[in-house]
């Protein structure tokens, strides 16, 4: 009896060359990733900026006008940014604030930006002089980026710029506030009036730990001005003293006219070599992320319950307890007037319905809110023990800002 | 020298709960984490303690000083029953006494305190 058998045709070839699927490089990477952990940090997944508020969509204050205040951060216009002077002689001012940034910027994705319009022109930078806007970011929020470590992490900087002065920019990444450990280095804008995306790297420092609690752990400043004696050899992590720009080029001087404007939005710090798209969040996320550090009502006053009562050998007033909207950074400063003029103090209103200003009381608060604030000893005239009344914060902010 | 902050005492004693008013300006808690006052201590330190001045020390008037001794309604209610049944003037004595205590003539002042001492130690703790 004969057997016979038949066998599928097999083309080696054609088997191999199926193998070879049409993968990119990323594609390519993530084949390759050896673990979960591996594969994670390739697609970048997971909240990854750094920085708060990077597309400015949230800004509780006004419009900030500078000072020269020197060595004091001036807050203003979009939230967690800052302006500093370093000298106390620097000439230029400007208004920085939130503004709504062209079309052109719109159709990728934000719709708002940080404004820095010049109002008070500096042609002639003096050697001392610097200044900047900057974000700082808090220690506790660095832990993952393994500084002080041979396994310390890379970061990457990007954003969106538009400025009326084309040329080369600083931008500083600090370790503390006021550390001296800086790595220094520039951009260029290459044309007027033009939004660009910029890219920055930044390598991980491995000797240089960074803090485990809530004061400055990392700043990122975008320098506007620095005179021949604040600039220092670019590129390379080093203790730079009061050096904030980059020697070797000449700076742009966005200050020369005050028909100059710098818009910047889009701004995020990550981990890693590959600036990953912007990461946005919903407003209420980015809102509270950045009451952490600031807020105020909507309504701009605070508005407490208060009533007298026996306290030790005399009367006194207490009001209720008010929690912040989240906890804080810190226990923060308190703002707020009677509406009088009267920096500090309260409005109440009596019993009888009368209203009364330049009261003074304690809020007694923490980072998480009031705790009861009172006014004691002998309460306020007029209000006998158990009589409650309605006391007004006008203008009221809270402040824990680092 | 200008006084720029004034010491707010914790009136229940608790130092660590003390404020600071920044003039014209804002409080501060005593927080060694909220940047202002860690400007607080830094201006004392390189401008001195003359720049803070303490909290104010109030004496009431007489009005506030007797209201704090009465005793409370019920108790002179208790007083006047049984000064009826008794025959006795412990109600009128006990108030007489106050008001002899506190007489008119004291009409109240508030002066400005010590600066209490935990803000030179703080100040001496700056590197």
């Amino acid at each position: 009896m004969a057997l016979r058998t038949s066998k599928p045709t097999l083309n080696l070839r054609e088997k191999v060359s199926e193998l070879d699927r049409p993968v990119g490089n990323h594609g390519a990477q993530l084949m390759r990733s050896e673990s979960p952990e591996k594969s994670f940090e390739l697609v970048r997944a997971g909240r990854k900026n750094l920085l708060i508020n990077g597309s400015c969509q949230v800004a509780q204050r006004s419009t900030l006008s500078v000072s020269n205040s020197n060595s004091s951060v001036q807050y203003g216009g979009p939230d967690r940014w800052f302006q500093y002077f370093y000298n106390s002689g620097e000439q230029a001012r400007y208004d920085f604030k939130q503004t709504s940034p062209a079309s052109s910027l719109v159709e990728k994705g934000f719709k708002s930006a940080m404004h820095l319009d010049v109002t008070t022109a500096d042609t002639s930078i003096h050697a001392d002089h610097s200044l900047w806007t900057a974000q700082r970011i808090e220690g506790i929020n660095c832990d993952h980026l393994r500084w002080g470590t041979d396994f310390a992490k890379d970061l990457t900087l990007s954003f969106w710029i538009k400025s009326t002065v084309p040329g080369y920019y600083s931008v500083v990444l600090a370790i503390d506030a006021n550390g001296d450990n800086r790595y220094i280095t520039t951009y260029q804008v290459e044309k007027k009036n033009t939004w660009e995306y910029k890219v920055i790297h930044f390598p991980g420092h491995k000797t240089v730990t960074i803090d485990h609690d809530n004061s400055v752990g990392l700043e990122v400043k975008f320098t506007w001005m620095a005179g021949s004696n604040r600039v220092a050899d670019p590129n390379a992590w080093d203790t730079q003293g009061n050096k904030y720009g980059a020697s070797g080029v000449d700076l742009a001087n966005i200050f020369s006219s005050t028909s100059n404007n710098i818009y910047l939005t889009g701004v995020q710090l990550e981990e890693g070599n590959t600036a990953t798209p912007f990461q946005h969040l919903s407003y209420g996320e980015e809102l509270a992320l950045c009451q952490r550090y600031y807020w105020k009502p909507v309504g701009t006053h605070l508005h407490l319950g208060m009533w007298s009562h026996g306290v030790a050998d005399t009367s006194g007033i207490r009001f209720q307890s008010y929690p912040w909207p989240v906890p804080m950074r810190a226990s923060p400063s308190l703002v707020y007037d009677d509406n009088a003029g009267n920096s500090s103090r309260v409005g109440v209103e009596h019993p009888d319905k009368t209203d009364h200003t330049n009261i003074n009381v304690s809020f007694q608060h923490t980072l998480d809110g009031t705790d009861g604030g009172y006014k004691y000893p002998y309460g306020i005239s007029g209000f006998s023990v158990g009589q409650s009344g309605d006391m007004i914060a006008y203008n009221f902010e809270a402040n824990a800002e680092i | 020298m200008t006084i720029k902050y004034k010491i707010r005492k914790n009136p229940f004693g608790d130092s660590s709960r003390d404020q600071i008013e920044k003039i014209g300006e804002c409080i501060i808690p005593r927080d060694l984490g909220n940047t202002d006052y860690q400007k607080f201590l830094q201006d004392v330190k390189e401008q001195g303690i003359e720049i803070v001045e303490g909290d104010d020390v109030i004496t009431p008037d007489y009005k506030e000083q007797r209201l704090a001794e009465y005793p409370s309604l019920a108790d002179q209610q208790d007083m006047q029953y049984w000064d009826a049944v008794n025959g006795t003037t412990t109600w009128k004595d006990k108030i007489n006494e106050i008001k002899t205590k506190y007489p008119k003539t004291n009409t109240g002042s508030t002066t400005v305190g010590d600066v209490p001492s935990w803000v030179q130690t703080e100040v001496n703790k700056l590197t």
